[in-house]
């Protein structure tokens, strides 16, 4: 990849004023008396001794503006910079000035601008210790032998790409540097120009297409039975004509007469989503220990109010003039009533 | 000068040709001495420059920046290294000039000699930078130290990482 980078990018002449670096803390810190300005930290985020963060080290950034009061923890900050361009980073933005794409680390670990890391697995049941696949540090990995090495949970698809920059190279709708904070868009927009990329035709064509140029078969197991195999793929438009057409009064939630929607089912079952509330202490990124606190946050899929929205789009012939594709349609978590 | 930091501590050897992996920088032991020039020696840290001597009535010393190259190659062990070919990635950064000057460094009330610092893990065991000591450097920056760095802080990464590390050249500019 490196190769066909260093022959599309274009390098900018000296003299230019755009850079990637700048003084730590901005200009008033970096030329001030303090002894250490600095942003160095160990790899799992905590700060080098001689002490924490308590004023000999310029403050981190944040990746969100902190709503009430900064809840990060401490000892496992997002590795960003005190300023940009000599202000305060108080969350990061898209070129658009809407919230930055970053990623979050599971449980304790740091969130960061990092490129949707693969999962390469971690059978960490050490008694004794947490004993919790990922949810220990540093020295919490159990590596994967090949009775549970999985490619497909390396590469389970294509979306994992959603993690790259999509002008990292350049942005050629601006100024020609690459565009900070903004990754491919595989999902639905909430509302419009939310994010470059996605059903906005100024933007066009939508990163999702890029799908289109992927295939990710099953292969472990294979089927054995070739017949109605899919290879994996579950279509989206699971109209049976003409009986998904016939539609009882009163079914429930409008259904058919005749439906296909098992696979889609299955395919939701176990996926799960993140929601966390910007006052949660630590921003969920603790109590180490997961069966130490009651709050969820993270929550199964409403199948059902989901495939309703799919049901939606297909009755108003949506899927008709555009490509099925799942990452348009908004996933529904379903909500736990009682937990706090 | 020196670039502390746990990627930087076990990681980095430099072909230097001549049939074999090096470090371009100093080695130096426990005695701020030249250490063996061996590759697969890693209990020195490389990145000391020489020792700059203040006077005792200083309590300033000026900064005047400077310009730095980093490259970073693929590794072929036991085999031929093309410089030009195997070249990853090129990142110039620039230290822009401290203006009225740093305060004086004290030394250390711990750790007068720097290579102390890296044994001395959390744990107080940890005596080398070998891959398996895992909490090497947690006493790398000592009180007394003077620090200025540059960060992502640009106008174009704007703290994004990945911007830096997916492209094969980054070059900083002065301002």
């Amino acid at each position: 990849m490196p190769g066909w980078l260093r022959l599309t990018r274009k390098f900018r002449k000296s003299g230019d004023n755009p850079t990637y670096f700048d003084k730590r803390g901005g200009a008033a810190v970096y030329d001030g008396m303090q002894e250490r300005v600095h942003g160095l930290r160990q790899g799992r985020g905590g700060s080098f001794q001689p002490n924490n963060d308590s004023g000999w080290d310029s403050e981190d950034g944040t990746l969100v503006a902190p709503p009430t009061f900064d809840n990060r923890r401490k000892d496992r900050q997002a590795k960003l910079p005190a300023t940009v361009k000599g202000s305060p980073l108080n969350g990061v933005k898209m070129a658009n000035d809407k919230p930055g794409d970053w990623d979050r680390g599971i449980s304790k670990n740091i969130d960061g601008p990092f490129i949707n890391r693969a999962d390469e697995g971690n059978v960490n049941f050490e008694t004794g210790a947490l004993g919790i696949p990922y949810y220990l540090g540093f020295s919490g990995a159990a590596e994967v032998g090949p009775t549970y090495f999985s490619p497909n949970r390396l590469m389970p698809s294509a979306v994992m790409f959603g993690g790259l920059p999509s002008r990292g190279i350049t942005d050629t709708s601006s100024s020609g540097d690459p565009a900070a904070w903004e990754t491919l868009l595989f999902r639905p927009q909430a509302f419009a120009n939310e994010h470059r990329g996605g059903n906005d035709p100024a933007n066009a064509p939508a990163d999702h297409y890029l799908l289109d140029l992927f295939h990710m078969p099953v292969v472990e197991p294979y089927a054995i039975s070739e017949p109605l195999s899919t290879a994996g793929k579950i279509n989206l438009n699971y109209v049976i004509a003409p009986f998904g057409y016939v539609k009882p009064a009163g079914a429930p939630g409008g259904a058919a007469y005749i439906e296909r929607k098992t696979g889609l089912h299955a395919i939701l079952k176990p996926v799960m989503m993140l929601l966390v509330n910007g006052n949660a202490p630590n921003y969920a990124h603790g109590p180490d220990d997961p069966t130490q606190t009651n709050t969820t946050f993270r929550f199964d899929i409403d199948r059902t109010a989901t495939l309703k929205e799919i049901q939606n789009r297909i009755d108003t012939k949506d899927f008709l003039t555009q490509r099925p594709r799942y990452v348009k349609c908004h996933s529904i978590p379903r909500m736990r009533m009682g937990t706090p | 000068m020196f670039m502390p930091g746990r990627g930087f501590e076990n990681q980095f050897l430099a072909w230097t040709g001549g049939g074999g992996w090096q470090t371009k920088a100093k080695l130096l032991d426990n005695k701020q001495n030249t250490g063996p020039n061996d590759p697969n020696n890693l209990n020195y840290y490389p990145f000391v420059s020489d020792p700059i001597t203040l006077g005792k009535s200083k309590t300033k010393f000026g900064f005047t920046g400077g310009e730095m190259t980093i490259e970073i190659y693929s590794r072929h062990p036991g085999g031929t290294v093309d410089n030009k070919q195997d070249l990853v990635q090129s990142i110039r950064v620039f230290f822009p000039d401290v203006t009225g000057g740093l305060p004086v460094p004290k030394l250390s009330p711990t750790n007068t000699e720097f290579q102390n610092r890296l044994s001395r893990g959390i744990n107080g065991n940890r005596n080398n930078l070998g891959a398996g000591d895992n909490n090497s450097g947690y006493r790398w920056i000592e009180t007394g130290d003077v620090i200025r760095s540059i960060d992502l802080g640009g106008s174009i990464a704007k703290g994004d990482a990945r911007l830096v590390a997916l492209n094969p050249k980054i070059s900083q500019k002065r301002r």
